[in-house]
């Protein structure tokens, strides 16, 4: 945040104190300091005495008794509809006797109604083994089923991240600055300056649970094992936990457990590949450009996440990247935006590096935002000399920028020209000469002066991990959207900036929050926490967030192992999860190359196109897929249904999901299982029920 | 609400009724402009019972005065100058250790106040559309703040809320009207 924002959110908070009669004899003289030294505070000042005052004389009844009201109630967005009810009316006759299994299961589990659907039990109340042969030896699943399931899992306690912080903070106090980390796995050497893990977590957490008590709320109770290890694999993974995964994490009885996964998954080559969707969907989108180079581009991407390179070196890269696109992938990132004036180019880095949204304040001054016309003109002064230049014969492009010509001009709303010198918020730069100007942006941007990048990566991760970021939109901060905890996101920035800007750590201190680690269920205690409704969030349960299209397909394929059956290369598995997702994105050609992916809330697209061949493929008995192995595996029915519930939910099936299935389903028992291979009918019924948790709400739900 | 405490200030003013067509002329002015009259005052100061009270007085001396208003000029500056006075002799009859504020801001404001008259009123203008767009809960909890009597502290005992949550809602609650008026504002003079 410039120094002129933090100056304007102070003066925000001293005219609120006003408003409420709060203000003190020390805090007056301070708004007065501010107030006569600006002329943008004093009309601040006016404008919210004016607000507070009409508040007052008009007693908020919202009727203007001496103008026409020219809008009425703007309709208030309505949450999608995603009752199971809304997502099956299209579906094909196909799927018929699946879907009234679907219908009968019940699982109209959303977890925004803490009232509806079944309790996630990592243990299924009615106690029933998982196995009840040891000779089941098969491989997969089975390892982990060999053993009768305790009942009693439910009620372990709590896992606390208590022994990983002892462990962590003594591993941050023996390293020396000095010393070499030899073949460390990360690139970030810790730098002791910077809090433990144990230190910051704790902050966090004490912040947090002080406004949970302002706000009488008590926060929901902690995460299952299940729910929690799904979320966790979601969102560093980016696919659901395979059914091991989950049978020895359940087993686990350690109270370490969950930081151990947190940081064996940091180090998954999946963590690398998520990370690499997610940006290069945010950095270039997920619309084929002809200027882009998607593998060169992602190829750099994942070395940058793999050595978990410092973000601002990240950073610095991409926006000061030259050549050929083929040879630097960095060079994309630009190359993707600039195809009008370098506006959208301007307005992307100030966007999701820095958390400014810039593109309004380009024709006029924006009201509110300290982001000046001149300052978004200062931005671009520095993308002004670049081009993108086709190179003959090679379909490769080159980022070329030439040396500074001069300074733009525009125009203001009155018509007055004025020059806009190079800067960046309150820095002014002369570019003279400058060979190369995004050098310099570079420079100002990762340095010290500003601490917008790591606001804004900080801002987004948290965001991601929990569901709702400090502000939202996540990318538009400033002065006009203050965040809901700045002492939480201060702290955080800073050490992230003081740990050399560290990513994985950044995502292991969040991950080890008690917030995270909550159940994303609403209980009765913390209703109003809900920001869709009530605009406050307190973090006092975790957000679900809808998967995004390749989480869904990498789940999927998870789930049903459909690609063991056809044994294909990485290359090839790359392929055609693009070709998948590009069922889904649709491109506006606009200014600012929005897309819109049409998977994000559309449930019931979703189904239709998980009708498609993946779920044909996923129920057909290939051998390889997990559909084939738990029909052929031995063991009793009622064992079968589990496992598909395990593979697709990565929990046991609930004692009603049982009971229903139980009701439709000739299941016999493993004795009689042994004498007779599956019947063709039971089949089609195991089938169904697979289905029907593929197709559920939870399957694509991060929860 | 408004019309109900003006209309009770005027007959308790003990001022000559003014002959007819001016008189009404008058009348309408005065009516009109009671709302920016009274914000005037609280940009000076900024307790709105203080305010009203100064107000109060403001428009006895106002009405006193009406003779000496000139139809077809300027009614609100005119009637600002009055009020400006008000201010003065309230903040003299304070005492000067009371003062939340020093003469200069004081004045500095007022000039201010009175230089973006227009203006603030085509915010306020805005700020009934921005009113109707709140969620229905945010306005239930800014009306019961700003109902008679009320503050953010008696709204938080009624509710049975603890008072920094209150407080902390209302100011997310005037931070969204000032955001929502200032897009309002910018929509309105963007053709």
């Amino acid at each position: 945040m410039s120094v002129e924002s933090l100056q304007h959110e102070e003066l925000v908070q001293l005219l609120e104190l006003l408003c409420e009669d709060r203000l003190d004899r020390d805090q007056a003289a301070r708004l007065e300091e501010i107030v006569l030294g600006d002329e943008h505070a004093r009309r601040m000042y006016l404008e919210y005495l004016s607000l507070h005052g009409t508040l007052y004389w008009d007693a908020a009844r919202g009727i203007d008794d001496e103008s026409e009201v020219v809008e009425v109630g703007v309709a208030a967005t309505e949450p999608i509809d995603r009752s199971p009810a809304a997502g099956r009316r299209t579906l094909v006759a196909v799927w018929a006797s699946a879907a009234a299994l679907l219908l009968a299961v019940g699982l109209s589990w959303w977890p925004a109604e803490p009232s509806a659907g079944p309790e996630i039990a990592v243990a299924d109340p009615s106690g029933l083994p998982i196995i009840e042969k040891k000779d089941s030896a098969a491989p997969g699943v089975d390892a982990g089923l060999t053993r009768r399931q305790p009942a009693t899992i439910e009620s372990t306690p709590a896992p606390q991240m208590a022994n990983r912080v002892e462990k962590d903070s003594t591993v941050e106090r023996v390293v020396s600055p000095d010393a070499v980390v030899p073949e460390s796995k990360s690139s970030v050497n810790p730098q002791p300056s910077a809090g433990s893990l144990a230190e910051i977590v704790g902050f966090v957490d004490s912040r947090l649970a002080a406004q949970w008590e302002d706000f009488q709320v008590v926060p929901s109770p902690v995460a299952s094992d299940a729910e929690w290890l799904r979320r966790i694999y979601l969102d560093i993974v980016g696919h659901i936990p395979p059914s091991n995964d989950v049978i020895a994490f359940l087993k686990d009885r350690r109270p370490e457990k969950r930081a151990e996964v947190v940081d064996r998954l940091l180090d998954d080559p999946d963590y690398v590949r998520h990370s690499t969707t997610i940006w290069s969907n945010l950095l270039v989108g997920r619309v084929e450009r002809r200027e882009v180079n998607r593998p060169a581009f992602e190829k750099f991407l994942r070395g940058s996440f793999a050595r978990n390179r410092p973000w601002n070196e990240v950073v610095g890269e991409l926006v000061a990247a030259h050549g050929r696109n083929d040879q630097n992938g960095a060079t994309n990132f630009l190359l993707a935006h600039l195809n009008n004036d370098a506006t959208p180019a301007t307005a992307i880095t100030a966007r999701l590096f820095l958390g400014t949204q810039v593109q309004c304040t380009q024709c006029h001054n924006h009201p509110f935002n300290s982001w000046r016309q001149q300052q978004f003109h200062g931005l671009s002064a520095f993308f002004k000399s670049t081009r993108s230049k086709p190179i003959r014969g090679t379909g490769a492009y080159a980022l070329v920028s030439g040396p500074f010509e001069e300074p733009p001009f525009y125009e203001d709303r009155r018509g007055v020209v004025h020059m806009a010198p190079a800067g960046l918020g309150g820095q002014r730069v002369d570019l003279k000469g400058s060979e190369h100007p995004r050098g310099e942006l570079a420079r100002l941007m990762t340095g010290d002066s500003d601490p917008r990048l790591a606001r804004a990566m900080v801002n987004r991760t948290w965001a991601r991990l929990l569901g709702h970021g400090f502000t939202t939109p996540v990318d538009d901060m400033g002065p006009h959207n203050p965040p809901s905890h700045p002492d939480v996101l201060d702290r955080l920035s800073q050490e992230f900036v003081s740990g050399g800007f560290d990513v994985k750590r950044l995502i292991r201190w969040i991950c080890s929050t008690r917030a995270y680690g909550l159940t994303s269920r609403m209980t009765n205690r913390n209703r109003i926490d809900h920001p869709e409704t009530s605009g406050e969030r307190l973090f006092s349960h975790v957000y679900t967030k809808p998967m995004s299209v390749e989480q869904l397909y990498d789940s999927l394929l998870v789930a049903t192992q459909v690609d063991q059956a056809t044994a294909s290369d990485w290359e090839s598995v790359a392929d055609n999860r693009r070709r998948w997702r590009s069922q889904f994105v649709y491109s506006f050609e606009t200014d600012e190359n929005d897309e819109a992916v049409t998977f994000d809330g559309t449930i019931t697209q979703a189904m239709m196109m998980m009708n498609g061949p993946l779920i044909r493929e996923a129920l057909s008995q290939q051998p390889g897929s997990v559909f084939h192995h738990v029909v052929h595996a031995p063991g009793s029915d009622i064992d079968r249904v589990k496992r598909l519930c395990l593979a697709a939910l990565g929990r046991f099936p609930s004692s009603s999901e049982m009971r229903a299935i139980t009701e439709m389903l000739p299941l016999r028992s493993s004795a009689q299982a042994h004498q007779a291979p599956v019947s063709g009918t039971l089949a089609e019924g195991l089938q169904d029920v697979f289905w029907a948790y593929l197709n559920s709400n939870e399957f694509i739900t991060v929860p | 609400m408004s019309e109900l405490r003006v209309s009770t200030e005027i007959d308790g003013a003990e001022a000559t009724m003014p002959a007819a067509g001016p008189r009404e002329e008058f009348i309408k002015l005065f009516t009109k402009y009671q709302r920016r009259v009274f914000l005037f005052i609280l940009s000076q100061v900024p307790n709105p019972v203080d305010a009203e009270e100064i107000h109060q007085e403001a428009n006895v001396i106002i009405w006193r005065k009406f003779d000496r208003f000139e139809l077809g000029t300027n009614f609100l500056a005119w009637a600002c100058q009055i009020a400006n006075y008000e201010v003065l002799k309230y903040r003299e009859r304070q005492r000067r250790d009371r003062h939340l504020f020093s003469d200069e801001f004081v004045r500095q404001v007022a000039s201010d106040a009175i230089e973006q008259a227009d203006e603030l009123e085509l915010r306020r203008q805005q700020l009934a559309v921005c009113l109707s767009k709140l969620r229905n809960k945010d306005r239930e909890l800014i009306q019961q703040r700003y109902s008679v009597g009320e503050s953010g502290k008696s709204v938080a005992e009624l509710l049975g809320r603890p008072i920094n949550s209150v407080y902390q809602s209302l100011s997310r609650i005037r931070r969204t009207l000032l955001e929502c008026v200032n897009r309002q504002t910018q929509a309105q003079a963007t053709p």
